[in-house]
């Protein structure tokens, strides 16, 4: 679905990805972990083309993404929640979901479409409806989290890209985010988690890759990465802590 | 009411244009007829920087030379190439939208400050050339513009609020629809943060470029309709004064929303001629007025308004670009 071959990307100049390759099949969670400034952020930016990409290829279903502005990125379906949720603080509830719904507003039969994936997203979170007209500035962590993830699924992604999604949250929240994350991959829809908790990430996925300093460092099905023991130790602190 | 369906009501909009129609009846004299015209015409004009800058967040400081263009617009254009007033007024409103154009293109690269004085900027040469090329622009003396007429006849005052009040009550309309539309949603989604508007898919610098060349056009409108009324331009509607009069009526209206625009015109545009009793004290008194408002009404009149309804019933005030100033940087 996703192939993304020898891409290097920065920020005004400075690279922050050196010769990244990563291929998401559809269907599939593939989680990138690694500690902080490892490159996750710029990669999942890198393909929303929020960040300059000097060089590499990525072709999504086929398709040279590495010319497209965001808007059209999402246009194909690629979504991201962003690192820190990044809420219209003084928008409502709805009027978050409505504006996840910017993709495929305007168009013939929006009203049902919209109609059937606020139905969708509010099944997933039943909070969000109780908190339909609340500012989402107000709300606590776990919800602004959840809204997040709704806001995006309202777009109706082919592709969700979630970029740390737990920071900040309790245990407990984090363990609810990753169950619905299974039950959006039940449902068909492709994701790249990217996740500085690597053990729970690494669980979930299908495939996942390592970084560090910018680079892939290691790759593999999520389960084998996330027991082998070189790779925590060299990469990601000892198995069962936090990178930090 | 479905969640899904439950949406803002254009009716208090037909409401008040409705009130708008039936002045002319409840007013006595020509002279509150002219206010009323004067509050129609401000709030055109703060409904354009409403849009740009309570919406979407993009401060500029040279509407007022959008005005001012729109205007001269207007009237060179029935002066030198004798069109028809209808003419002109097109005429005027693209001559400015392409301007707006022009002016948006590189600037908008600019944010906060950078952006208000670069377009503070492009204000003051506006207002230069208004002063100083005496031959085109009749120079501090101004131009006179042709009355408007009906069958021969010039219009009388009456005909002309409501020429004014219909081509208010047309961008009222417009802007009312933006407002409440996924277009509003995605301006306050650029206000708020352009990156994650950007990763939700808004288009974030073809968004701002056409708001901003709506923005100019609307201010167009109203240098038109300021024409009309006073059958005069000149390079004070370019000034300073008109860009203070536009913030004022921002922060006593509201920035951000629906009805801001015109609760602050008919403040601004009434409150002078109140303390006109008060001869020397009137500016002191109208000075302390704003800072009282600032202190004590931050999100403006309609803020207000759509907060006592919050207490009430639902948990979410009243959204405004103060809000956003007030709780997200704060």
């Amino acid at each position: 679905m996703l192939s993304i071959e020898n891409l290097t990307a920065g920020y005004n100049g400075s690279e922050a990805l050196h010769q990244v390759s990563v291929r998401i099949e559809p269907g599939t969670i593939v989680s990138v972990v690694g500690a902080n400034g490892a490159g996750k952020s710029t990669l999942v930016n890198a393909i929303s083309r929020l960040v300059t990409t000097p060089s590499g290829k990525m072709t999504f279903e086929g398709r040279d993404i590495m010319a497209l502005k965001p808007a059209s990125v999402v246009e194909l379906g690629i979504v991201q929640v962003p690192e820190g949720r990044k809420l219209f603080a003084p928008l409502t509830v709805m009027e978050n979901l409505r504006l996840g719904f910017h993709r495929l507003a305007g168009r013939s039969g929006s009203d049902k479409v919209f109609k059937d994936r606020l139905d969708y997203v509010l099944g997933l979170f039943p909070k969000l409806k109780e908190r339909a007209d609340q500012r989402s500035g107000t709300m606590s962590g776990g919800e602004q989290q959840m809204l997040a993830v709704g806001r995006a699924l309202m777009a109706d992604p082919k592709l969700l890209m979630l970029d740390e999604p737990s920071l900040g949250l309790a245990p407990m929240v984090v363990d609810q985010i990753f169950d619905i994350l299974k039950m959006l991959r039940e449902d068909g829809l492709t994701i790249l988690l990217v996740e500085q908790h690597a053990e729970e990430a690494l669980k979930l996925a299908d495939y996942g890759y390592i970084m560090a300093v910018g680079k892939v460092r290691a790759e593999g099905t999520g389960p084998a990465l996330s027991k082998d023991p070189a790779l925590h130790h060299s990469y990601l602190g000892k198995p069962g802590e936090t990178a930090a | 009411m479905p969640l899904a369906t439950k949406r803002a009501s254009v009716w208090p909009v037909v409401a008040v244009l409705a009130l708008g129609v039936a002045l002319p009846f409840l007013l006595s004299g020509g002279f509150q007829l002219r206010i009323a015209m004067l509050i129609w015409i401000f709030a055109i004009l703060s409904m354009g920087f409403n849009l740009l800058y309570g919406y979407t967040g993009q401060i500029s400081m040279g509407q007022q030379g959008f005005y001012a263009v729109g205007a001269y617009a207007f009237a060179l254009l029935q002066i030198k190439l004798g069109l028809s007033p209808v003419l002109a007024f097109a005429g005027a409103v693209a001559i400015c939208a392409v301007l707006g154009l022009i002016v948006a293109y590189p600037l908008l690269r600019l944010r906060t400050h950078y952006l208000a004085m670069a377009t503070l900027g492009f204000g003051l040469i506006l207002n230069g050339v208004a002063n100083r090329w005496i031959d085109f622009t009749g120079g501090t003396a101004g131009l006179t513009v042709p009355p408007l007429t009906w069958g021969g006849e010039a219009l009388g005052r009456t005909g002309i609020y409501y020429v004014v009040l219909a081509i208010a009550g047309v961008v009222f309309l417009l802007h009312d629809f933006i407002a409440r539309s996924h277009v509003g949603r995605a301006l306050q989604a650029i206000r708020d943060d352009e990156t994650a508007a950007a990763a939700l898919g808004v288009p974030v610098r073809r968004y701002k470029l056409r708001i901003f060349v709506l923005a100019a056009a609307i201010a167009a409108v109203a240098g038109c309709c300021f024409s009309v009324v006073s059958l005069r331009v000149d390079p004070s509607l370019g000034e300073f004064h008109i860009l203070v009069s536009m913030l004022t009526i921002a922060v006593v209206g509201g920035l951000g929303t629906r009805f801001g625009p015109l609760i602050g015109a008919a403040i601004v545009t009434i409150l002078p001629q109140l303390l006109l009793q008060f001869g020397a004290a009137e500016t002191l008194i109208y000075g302390a007025f704003i800072v009282l408002f600032l202190l004590f009404i931050p999100h403006g009149l309609a803020g207000l308004v759509e907060n006592v309804r919050w207490t009430r019933k639902s948990a979410a005030p009243a959204r405004t670009a103060a809000t956003n100033v007030l709780e997200v940087k704060g």
